[in-house]
């Protein structure tokens, strides 16, 4: 074979070539494949109803509705997650994090029912009072209700909540 | 005089980007002696200025001056102590300051080598550049001694969560990992100038790069070691980005510090090592821009000005953008002093190189799970996360490899397979043997943790049985076998932790019981105590254990009135095998009783986790240890 190089250091450079070229090209498959089957989305209450499909895992952003909590049992609760403009109700089984306030951002991750329930596995629990989630504040604005850092997020329960009260 | 002590501190770090300024350009001088005495000069200069100033930082924390912003914003009079020291690295800007200081102190380090002088005058520019840009980042957007007027009576405190002791020394002990890599940078950026990459240069990257990777283990096993008890969620590495960001440089570390050994001992693949040694460097300041920027959604994230976060992608920008040019134009004529040597893939450097291969694909795929929910939001629009199924799918099979392969490289001969490797079958069988057992205990459903622990106990049997064959045992033999029984362990316990842990939360009322597993726990009381600056609920847990003998748990919630913030304290048991994790709630009503909901849960293997990362550390430092010593010889 004429393409493979005559000279030591050549045929070695071209071995390695092709052992990290396929390496490389296995992992990037891997990863891609992987990528394809494990993101999870991220939605504001304005957006999941049309955008995530029942039983798909997605994660739903915004800020707790003020007096929305609501416990159902010593475990489980409800709450609703507004974005100022739309609403979706939560439910949740398990020990809420330290931080979770009515009036502040959340962020959950879970499914949504096809009653327009979310049935949250996970709360996101973070390390700062103050910090705002990046989605959140983008679930905001995108809702154009964000008053930006430091703003008084004061959180008034909606109307949108009572559409949802059948839904448990 | 002592109230214008941040003055003065301001002053020195002004001082400090006069003195880097001038390490830096001097690389620019024609070369001679006198040159590289002057930076030497300058790079001991540095040291003790932002050494001063990092004192003077700490000095205005301890006092509790509240006149300046930092402290006021991060500290508090009724803080313990150790934690009025640790403010001072547990915010935005006083953490640079250490990070700048350790950076110095290894651009000192680095000072005292001997090589020659063009070498040297290189390697103190590209350190001197560094310090200067990480010291005008400090200065020009993120200073810690701004006064306040007027001055507040109490600061704002530190975060509570951050109050514990592993957090208080989690983030110097990565910075060194971090910084560390930023001399490997500064030697690989001089190897390209002079192009010689050869054994005498892999001598002198060896223990700094041991050193820098040892750091960063331990760093990152005291985050995640305070992730498992302070934060409650009942694991103890959750993929979250910014953890990727301090695991990126620690697996390109590994390559590094492994191609290293292939480099001095055969003189093989160069450009390899130093492409390593700044791709280490660039994703140690990657890690620091996502942390720090805000573009991340993670638990670390600080609310942060995004000036800062482009101001610290800039730098990285400049460094990596720079590096890798050079290294375009450079890296092809690297000479290793050693014409054209043999090579077969069936040897230890053949083996070696692989494996530095396997975990640069690592690093990729963590790397394209960390930056592809950025780039689909910047391109899209779109918010997604990347979480641990995607790492079970692609992290898990790719180290499973490596473990595969680690005791079959650690037999092999260098240069060539002279006779037939050492008898590998025995711990082969005996592992199969073990994993066989298992799966009958455990039940086929366990076939995958069980292939899991059978690669960890195949990685620790081999390096224990190598460690007992060796005909002498240094202090360089012991360290890697030590690293690699760390790893084994590390497997072991992650895929056991993973796949076996269980939890059980259930409100209890006072004298009521749950039962996890053979133990079974008992409400007895909760109480008020008081501690140094917070008040805490105390439950009074009694556990009867499966041999019948008791034991008390004390799980707490903390209310830091400070902050205004509550924490969760674990009260945890830990035996060889495991912990059983307790905690408690706020109390909750249930027909007109107060109940409080109490979560068990158990570990297993958690010791050996931590004690994995710890024989690991050891392990790096005891090389490192003996690569400093036989350096000269």
């Amino acid at each position: 074979m004429s393409l493979w190089p005559k000279g030591r250091k050549a045929r070695r450079r071209l071995t390695i070539i092709m052992v990290v070229g396929a390496a490389l090209a296995v992992a990037v498959g891997l990863a891609l494949s992987a990528l394809r089957d494990t993101v999870v989305f991220f939605y504001g209450p304005s957006e999941i109803a049309e955008k995530a499909t029942p039983g798909q895992t997605v994660r739903l952003g915004g800020l707790v509705a003020m007096g929305s909590v609501e416990e159902l049992g010593p475990q489980a609760v409800r709450f609703v997650v507004t974005d100022q403009a739309q609403t979706v109700p939560v439910e949740y089984v398990g020990t809420l994090p330290d931080l979770f306030r009515e009036g502040q951002g959340v962020v959950a991750e879970g499914q949504l029912t096809p009653e327009g329930l979310f049935k949250a596995k996970t709360i996101l629990a973070k390390h700062d009072e103050t910090y705002m989630p990046r989605e959140v504040k983008k679930a905001l604005e995108a809702s154009g209700e964000w008053r930006g850092e430091g703003a008084e997020t004061s959180v008034l329960p909606t109307t949108g909540k009572a559409n949802h009260e059948d839904g448990s | 005089m002592l109230v214008v002590i941040p003055e003065v501190s301001h002053f020195l770090l002004m001082m400090a980007l006069v003195l880097s300024f001038g390490q830096a350009v001097a690389v620019f001088a024609p070369t001679s002696g006198a040159v590289v005495r002057g930076q030497r000069v300058m790079a001991t200069g540095l040291t003790a200025v932002l050494a001063l100033s990092f004192l003077g930082l700490i000095w205005s924390f301890v006092t509790s001056d509240f006149s300046v912003r930092a402290v006021a914003e991060n500290s508090h009079t009724a803080k313990p102590f150790l934690y009025k020291i640790a403010a001072a690295w547990g915010h935005h800007e006083g953490s640079l300051v250490l990070w700048v200081l350790i950076l110095a102190l290894f651009g000192w380090w680095v000072s005292r080598l001997r090589a020659s002088d063009r070498f040297m005058q290189v390697t103190m520019g590209v350190q001197g550049a560094l310090i200067l840009a990480f010291v005008a980042l400090i200065v020009f957007t993120s200073n810690p001694f701004l006064r306040l007027d007027p001055v507040p009576l109490q600061g704002a405190s530190l975060n509570p969560l951050l109050q514990d002791p592993s957090l208080a020394l989690h983030p110097p002990m990565l910075y060194v990992g971090y910084v560390g890599f930023s001399v490997v940078f500064a030697l690989a950026v001089a190897a390209l100038v002079t192009g010689r990459a050869d054994a005498d240069w892999a001598r002198l990257v060896r223990p700094v790069s041991l050193v820098a990777w040892s750091f960063l283990t331990l760093g990152i096993g005291l985050g995640s070691y305070w992730a498992y008890y302070e934060l409650g969620w009942g694991g103890w590495w959750f993929w979250d980005p910014v953890e990727n960001a301090s695991l990126l440089p620690w697996l390109s570390g590994t390559a590094l510090i492994h191609s290293l050994i292939v480099l001095q001992k055969r003189g093989l693949f160069a450009a390899w090592a130093v492409f390593l040694g700044i791709i280490s460097f660039c994703l140690s300041i990657l890690g620091t821009f996502l942390v720090r920027s805000g573009v991340l959604t993670s638990v670390h994230a600080f609310a942060m000005d995004p000036l800062r976060g482009y101001a610290v992608l800039l730098i990285f920008l400049l460094f990596a953008g720079g590096a890798f040019a050079l290294y375009a134009v450079r890296a092809h004529r690297l000479s290793t002093g050693v014409e054209a040597p043999e090579f077969t893939m069936t040897s230890r450097e053949g083996m070696m190189t692989i494996n530095t291969v396997v975990l640069a694909v690592l690093t990729l795929t963590v790397l394209v799970g960390t930056l592809y929910p950025l780039l689909l939001e910047g391109l899209t629009g779109q918010s997604i996360s990347v979480g641990p199924p995607y790492y079970n799918q692609v992290f898990t099979p790719i180290s499973a490899l490596l473990l595969l392969m680690l005791p079959v490289g650690s037999v092999m001969a260098w240069r060539h397979v002279g006779e037939r490797p050492k008898r590998l079958w025995v711990p082969a069988v005996v592992v199969m043997l073990c994993g066989v057992l298992l799966t009958l205990w455990l039940g086929v459903a366990h076939l995958w943790p069980i292939a899991g622990l059978v690669l960890g106990g195949w990685v620790v049997l081999c390096s224990v049985i190598d460690l007992w064959q060796r005909p002498v045992r240094t202090v360089g033999v012991w360290g890697m076998a030590l690293a690699h029984i760390g790893v084994g362990l590390l497997a072991v316990a992650a895929v056991a932790e993973t796949a076996f842990r269980d939890d059980i939360t259930r409100p209890l009322a006072i004298g009521e019981s749950l039962e996890i597993g053979p133990t079974q726990l008992t409400l007895r009381r909760v109480g008020e105590v008081d501690g140094e600056n917070y008040v805490a609920m105390r439950g009074q847990v009694e556990a009867t254990l499966r041999n019948g003998k008791q034991q008390t748990f004390w799980p707490e919630r903390r209310y830091f009135p400070a902050s205004a913030q509550t924490t969760t304290e674990a009260a945890i048991r830990t035996t060889p095998l495991g912990d059983l994790y307790v905690t408690i709630a706020e109390p909750k009503m249930r027909d007109g009783e107060a109940v409080w909901p109490v979560r068990v849960a158990r570990h297993p293997m958690i010791p050996a986790l931590y004690l994995g990362m710890l024989l690991m550390a050891l392990g790096g430092g005891l090389a490192a240890y003996q690569t400093y010593r036989r350096r000269g010889a």
